[in-house]
């Protein structure tokens, strides 16, 4: 058996991070912990010495019976049966045979926190009823707004007639433009010739920042002559 | 009750006459009235104050960039504070006392209220109100904040908010009038040629 859930608390020796054993809060990496158990199973082994000595009378082992090993996941998995077989006890062999009592889940998960959890208002989805298609471009958007895609090559277009706008420090002196006409790669020429023209005339438009594009005029963005 | 009332209103009258000039002003054309949104003022303590110091920033960068992407609610609220302070430079003018003030305190930055006389209010000396424009953009899920390391997304309600005859190209781009390209036209516009061609010859 393979429990996942573990209780995280701190340990109740040395409030060091641990994992509960049963009601028991010890960590087997705590350090007063390990010394209790090599003091315990210091006392054991002498015990085990002198009952093997009384009875069969053969001299102690050299190596302590019961060592103290840290349960590590080749030890859990080889030590219980060859342990078992040999008639010792190892701490690795109890931390295999408690291992069940160790963090599981108190009280069990009841019907509606299930529900709840699977199905709250947050993970449920809701139909988008009011769906139009674009005139424009055919792309989907909702009613009370306008369409997004047909919207993102004004911004693109905006953002850089504003970057040129709004080439001016205010906090050096410098004014904002009067007022701002666009022109396009292609209209260079016909701009050209129209200042000509007011030159001739003596009609300069007094404070017209032009902004000029390096590109062709989209067929979108309508020409709109102001009025004098 | 009523009486406070008055006491209030006359007091306010002793206290600066100036302020009456507005009630001659005609009605703005943007939603007043609704109930009011709780603005997130970042970085400034929540009351009525930094409600204000939110507004006169959205109003302060439309008057310099004359078009902005802003919060839906933002949007909204700011409308008719920008739609005032346009009408008092156009029916008021750079004369009006009650005027100056509003735009010097709406518009700290230099150079804009030369901008909001000079350039905006001439565009709407025949213009018809309203003088702004709000428009709805779908509902984006953009970045909100990271914490560690960790990117936050939120879904934001975006409005689009300009001023009228700004130079850039229109919000929502007007029908279609001309529809004599279409496919189905092209073919009405041929049969009925051929079958204007075939009459005249069998006269």
């Amino acid at each position: 058996m393979n429990f996942q859930r573990t209780v995280v608390k701190n340990c109740s020796l040395c409030l060091c991070f641990s994992v509960s054993i049963c009601c028991w809060t010890i960590s087997i990496d705590c350090p007063p912990f390990r010394q209790m158990l090599r003091r315990a199973v210091a006392r054991l082994n002498t015990a085990v010495d002198d009952v093997i000595r009384r009875t069969l009378g053969a001299p102690p082992p050299l190596a302590p019976a019961m060592a103290l090993a840290a349960p590590s996941a080749s030890d859990a998995s080889s030590a219980p049966h060859a342990a078992a077989a040999l008639g010792s006890w190892t701490v690795a062999d109890m931390a295999e045979q408690m291992r069940t009592l160790w963090g599981v889940p108190k009280y069990r998960t009841s019907h509606p926190k299930k529900q709840t959890r699977k199905f709250a208002y947050t993970r449920l989805l809701t139909p988008i009823e009011d769906v139009t298609t674009c005139e424009q471009c055919g792309e989907k958007h909702e009613v009370h707004t306008i369409c997004g895609s047909c919207y993102e090559k004004v911004r693109l277009l905006t953002n850089m007639i504003k970057e040129r706008m709004l080439a001016y420090n205010p906090y050096k002196g410098e004014r904002p433009p009067k007022e701002v006409e666009v022109r396009f790669s292609d209209e260079q020429i016909r701009a050209e010739q129209e200042r000509v023209e007011e030159e001739k005339k003596g009609e300069i438009k007094d404070g017209v920042r032009v902004v000029e594009l390096e590109q062709p005029r989209p067929s979108w963005f309508r020409r709109v002559e102001r009025q004098p | 009750m009523s009486r406070v009332g008055g006491e209030v209103f006359s007091l306010t009258r002793s206290f600066s006459s100036r302020h009456l000039s507005n009630a001659t002003l005609p009605t703005i054309q943007a939603a007043v009235g609704h109930i009011p949104q709780k603005l997130k003022t970042n970085g400034i303590e929540p009351n009525r104050r930094a409600r204000l110091e939110v507004l006169r920033k959205i109003v302060t960068r439309l008057v310099r960039e004359e078009r902005a992407e802003l919060q839906w609610n933002r949007a909204v609220e700011a409308r008719p504070y920008l739609e005032r302070l346009i009408q008092l430079a156009v029916e008021k003018g750079p004369s009006d006392e009650y005027t100056n003030e509003m735009v010097e305190w709406w518009l700290p930055e230099p150079g804009l209220d030369y901008k909001l006389y000079e350039v905006i209010a001439p565009r709407f000396v025949d213009r018809p109100a309203p003088f702004t424009g709000l428009y709805r953009l779908p509902s984006k899920r953009l970045e909100q904040y990271i914490q560690n390391k960790r990117i936050f997304w939120k879904r934001y309600e975006i409005g689009v908010l300009e001023i009228e005859g700004n130079p850039f190209p229109a919000v929502v781009s007007p029908p279609h009038t001309n529809n004599s390209h279409l496919l189905l036209n092209q073919l009405l516009k041929k049969s009925l040629q051929s079958r204007l061609n075939t009459l005249e010859k069998k006269e």
